[in-house]
């Protein structure tokens, strides 16, 4: 025992010796700031961001590759804040979570304190992930080797069923709906077991599917410029940028949400393939839960803003668990990330402590690295990004679209992905017309295939027959959250009917008394 | 109190819709090719997504109806308010915005140089939204998209479309 | 404040267009003088595609001092992307990379009018599968699988109908004269080798390269592979298909490949010089030691050799996709034999 100990420790140190050059440093804080504006810019996500960075990285010394690619990963991931909060358009569905909140506050004139709060938070959740990445990785990957496909599927129900849930004020239905809109686009394409074109209508180019990327950019980027400026006169924010670091009031205020948060986002972000988006959400959903000051979620809560940014940061560190023990990515950055080491000859996996001993470390060396700068260049930008996204609406908004044109393009490199994004932004601005959130539509893209392929799976593994797939624990678990969340949300949704009943004919009767 | 009854309404002719699609993406689904047994057939979870939709659909016309749909409906489209609202201010703006984004998107990307192509969409937003003094705009449409131009396709060395 | 922040970017705006038409000028006497060529991959960054064709390319713009990019471009087993190469000029300035297991499917599969008629292709490497077991599972030889599946005892992990594991497999029962075993597909092969890891599937066939660090490791254990001969891996020697199951030689010849393509009619001297850079890429210890740390076997087909490989893959595949049900189109409206009537002497007249 204590041997391993020592022999752990040793790696570690040499570990540390390898990546704590100068150059590396360097590199790390440069990538992140990098990060950070890419993530920042409305239209431009994490995601795109490594994938066009991979070229990039394979003529790199492996170890700046992994500095470079990480920063940007981290400053990406924490920088969608940004956006989220300013502008209203999140560059992942976890950034909607943030944006929730987030915007309120910018609409308050707290802009910097909130861009602030969520950059110390998203630190907190870096700390959580790296340290559970260095000391439980052994023990999650065995918790995740139990997710088989009926599990998958579980929770990819469980994902759109709580994100719709909670993005809609009082009509649950209305998130359900879209969520299952998001499900259904994902059917769109070539399906993944026969190959088999739905509703493809004989065009090749959906034969390749929505595209996650141009759909969401259109979704989020294309339908808020629309919708704000739809108004004659768009709406300002108030007042100066403001306090940008947060008091240690506000710290401590949101401390043990932060750190809850950080553990619901590793433990999320460590099932392959669900991580980065969940995560977020659920978090968001426990966080309103269980505080005091639940009610003021999605009112401008810098609570609710830290639940859901803290969660989507450790997720970064989360997904690395899957990546790191079996060489299965847990987010679609994670995947892009895998990409590149693997390109330079790294094999995560089970050899990887043979082969490549230490290298765990010098991930986690890296990440804490890279959040260190996050949290440093993110305080100091927060303020001038907050007056740059501060600019006129009615200059920043038309800015926008070449930028969501470029987003979605360079993902793929097909003209039909703007198209896509093109009309995925008037979808997205006729169901916010009419009240229906965005976010779940989204996150239902994402699990749509999940949710399609583990379930068709999980039944050719029992041979067509459901009744094998109930006792399994963690399915029976996620099965129950299901129904209360469905059975809770329909009660609101009954509430909510009887509430407007009630003002209608109220309303009614004093029409027809005067 | 407008609001209200326009979202009973939308709400209404949500879940007529709704369950319309429903319908025909279960009819759609039952139509698709069963290669082994049904249960793992591409049209399977398409089905159920179908049913979903109906059920939901359902009950989001139970609570428009009790929420009085059926009188608002008649209220809410009359002849006099569906006009105004095709001359509705706000409509109007939307739609030559997005006639602007569709010229940018489809006529102009593709035919000449991206940068050329946003500056051109810039100007004519910016112009349409009266957001500076004529000078400003073409200054600040030129820049823009030079800048991103510049700084995609050498920066990050991305085709541009 | 609005102003200062316009004169900045003005700046910027100045600096970085100097810069930008500073560095397009240098651009002279190169293979590729009008803009710089393009590998269309198929399938997404990071997938056995990928990761076969950057490395190889990479050492060929060495050899070339030339900028090729790579672009992902996903979607409909790689159909998307073919399609959108085809509709390029043949100007020798677009290459399209797939894995040589969809690209055989793509007639037959109705999702892509093309095969290697259309193309000129280089091989980098080949991609042998392996069928592997869990170490303390009850199967552990190949003839008590095979003696399970007969009993419809097994649930078989594959990445995805059609593709190589599958038809080799199809290939493998076939032989043994065994039906098909109840599978499960996965997306991957990496998945579908976690999954039989996990005891979720009783049997996995998967690229080997997927799966050799899991065989390493000792958390699943290889039954056969298909190469033609035994095959090493860390000491541990693991038979060849063709040691086991006796009337399979031809088997091997499935084998997965990731070529990377340029359509025919493209300007001579750019394949010529290609190829030339290829055969040296290809003889390049970095990359010899790339694909030994990915258990891949290094290919270097090019030209006729590569014709003939991907014509004898069209037959395999296509036929096996039709067997099982799966293919949009009769193999036989296109002319395309069976594996058995399989000459490329007749096949070659096609094109040459």
């Amino acid at each position: 025992m204590f041997s391993t100990f020592l022999h752990e420790l040793t790696l570690f140190g040499g570990a540390l010796g390898v990546a704590l050059t100068p150059i590396n440093i360097l590199v790390v804080m440069g990538a992140t700031v990098m990060g950070i504006l890419v993530g920042a810019i409305p239209g431009l996500t994490a995601t795109m961001a490594l994938a066009l960075l991979i070229n990039l990285t394979y003529g790199m010394d492996l170890m700046i590759a992994i500095a470079f690619l990480l920063g940007v990963y981290v400053g990406a991931v924490m920088g969608g804040c940004n956006a989220a909060i300013m502008v209203n358009i999140p560059g992942t569905p976890s950034a909607a979570a943030t944006a929730l909140d987030g915007f309120v506050l910018a609409r308050q004139g707290k802009g910097g304190l909130a861009i602030g709060t969520g950059t110390v938070a998203s630190f907190i959740g870096m700390v959580v992930s790296v340290l559970v990445l260095i000391f439980l990785s052994p023990f999650i990957y065995r918790i995740a080797l139990r997710f088989g496909q009926w599990e998958y599927f579980l929770l990819s129900v469980f994902g759109i069923m709580i994100c719709g849930n909670l993005s809609t004020g009082k009509d649950p239905i209305k998130g359900w709906v879209v969520g299952f809109l998001g499900f259904f686009t994902a059917m769109i394409g070539l399906e993944q077991v026969y190959a088999y074109p739905r509703f493809t209508f004989g065009s090749l180019q959906l034969m390749g599917g929505i595209q996650l990327i141009p759909a969401l950019i259109g979704v989020f980027g294309i339908s808020e410029v629309l919708f704000v400026l739809q108004e004659k006169v768009p709406y300002k924010i108030e007042g100066t940028v403001g306090k940008v670091v947060p008091t240690w009031k506000i710290i401590k205020q949101i401390f043990p949400t932060a750190v809850r948060s950080g553990f619901i986002g590793v433990g999320i972000g460590a099932v392959p393939g669900a991580g980065e988006d969940i995560g977020a959400w659920v978090s968001y959903d426990i966080g309103r839960r269980r505080s005091k000051h639940g009610h003021e979620y999605g009112k401008g809560s810098l609570e609710g803003l830290a639940a859901a940014e803290t969660a989507n940061n450790a997720v970064v560190g989360g997904a690395m668990i899957p990546l790191m023990t079996l060489a299965v990515p847990g987010s679609p950055p994670a995947a892009m990330f895998l990409a590149a080491i693997w390109l330079h000859g790294v094999r995560p996996g089970p050899m990887l402590p043979v082969e490549n001993p230490g290298f765990l470390y010098i991930v986690a060396i890296m990440l804490m690295l890279a959040s260190i700068s996050m949290l440093i260049f993110g305080l100091l930008l927060a303020k001038p990004m907050a007056v740059v996204l501060r600019l006129k609406r009615e200059i920043l908004m038309p800015i926008i679209v070449p930028l969501t044109v470029i987003g979605a393009y360079a993902g793929g490199v097909r003209v039909f992905d703007i198209t896509v994004m093109f009309i995925f932004g008037l979808i997205g601005y006729v169901l916010r017309k009419f009240d229906y959130p965005m976010a779940p539509l989204v996150l239902g893209i994402i699990l749509g295939p999940m949710a399609d392929i583990s379930f068709r799976q999980a039944l050719m593994q029992s041979r067509g027959s459901l009744l094998p797939l109930l006792p399994r624990p963690i399915g029976a678990i996620l099965l129950i959250a299901i129904i209360f969340i469905a059975v809770s949300g329909i009660r609101r949704a009954v509430e909510h009917t009887r509430e407007e009943r009630k003002r209608i004919e109220q309303e009614q009767n004093m029409g027809s008394g005067s | 109190m407008d609001d209200v009854k326009k979202n009973v309404t939308a709400d209404f002719i949500m879940s007529i819709l709704l369950i319309i699609f429903g319908i025909l993406i279960g009819w759609a689904s039952l139509n698709m090719r069963v290669y082994n047994k049904f249960l793992d057939a591409p049209g399977f979870f398409p089905l159920i997504l179908g049913i979903i939709f109906v059920v939901l659909g359902t009950i989001m016309l139970i609570s428009a109806v009790k929420r009085k749909a059926l009188e608002q409906v008649q209220e809410v489209l009359h002849k006099d308010r569906v006009v105004g609202f095709f001359k509705h201010d706000q409509f109007k703006r939307v739609m030559i915005l997005i006639a602007l984004m569709a010229v940018y998107i489809f006529g102009l990307i593709g035919n000449m140089h991206f940068t050329i192509a946003t500056a051109i969409y810039l100007f004519a937003t910016f112009l349409y939204l009266r957001s500076s003094s004529v000078i400003k705009i073409i200054i600040i449409s030129i820049v823009t998209a030079a800048l991103i131009s510049a700084v995609f396709k050498n920066f990050f060395n991305i085709p541009l479309p | 404040m609005k102003k200062l922040l316009l004169v900045f970017m003005v700046l910027v705006a100045f600096g970085t267009s100097a810069v930008f038409a500073g560095g397009a000028q240098e651009e002279t006497d190169e293979l590729w003088p009008r803009t710089q060529p393009v590998v269309t991959v198929g399938f997404g960054a990071g997938g056995g595609t990928d990761t076969s064709v950057r490395p190889v390319i990479a050492k060929m713009e060495e050899y070339l001092g030339e900028t090729i990019n790579v672009v992902n471009m996903e979607g409909a087993a790689s159909a998307v992307a073919a399609n959108h190469v085809l509709n390029l000029p043949a100007d020798g300035y677009n290459m399209f990379a797939t894995g040589s297991g969809p690209f055989a499917g793509f007639r037959v599969m109705g999702t892509a009018d093309t095969d290697w008629g259309d193309w000129v292709s280089w091989h980098p490497f080949v991609g042998p599968a392996a069928m592997l077991v869990r170490p303390d599972s009850h199967l552990q030889t190949f003839d008590e699988i095979m003696e399970a599946i007969s009993n419809d005892e097994v649930d078989f992990g594959i990445s995805g109908f059609g593709v190589g594991p599958h038809v080799l497999a199809e290939a493998i029962f076939d032989i043994a004269g065994v039906p098909s075993p109840n599978y499960v597909t996965y997306g991957s092969c990496r998945d579908s080798s976690v999954g039989c890891i996990a005891g979720d599937v009783d049997v996995t066939m998967a690229t080997f390269s997927a799966a050799v660090d899991f065989v390493k490791a000792g958390d699943l254990k290889a039954i056969a592979v298909t190469t033609p001969e035994t095959y090493q891996v860390n000491g541990i020697e693991i038979d060849s298909i063709t040691d086991v199951l006796p009337g399979s030689e031809d088997v091997p010849m499935l084998s997965e490949t990731w070529p990377f393509m340029m359509r025919r009619g493209a300007p001579d001297h750019i394949v010529e010089e290609l190829t030339e850079a290829f055969i040296w890429a290809m003889e390049q210890p970095d990359i010899i030691e790339y694909a030994e740390s990915q258990a891949l076997n290094v290919a270097g087909y090019y030209g006729e050799d590569a014709d003939e490989f991907l014509s004898f893959s069209e037959a395999g595949y296509s036929w096996a996709l039709w067997n099982s049900g799966l293919a949009e189109n009769d193999p036989d409206d296109y002319d395309i034999p069976t594996t058995a009537d399989w000459d490329w002497n007749v096949e070659r007249q096609k094109i040459y």
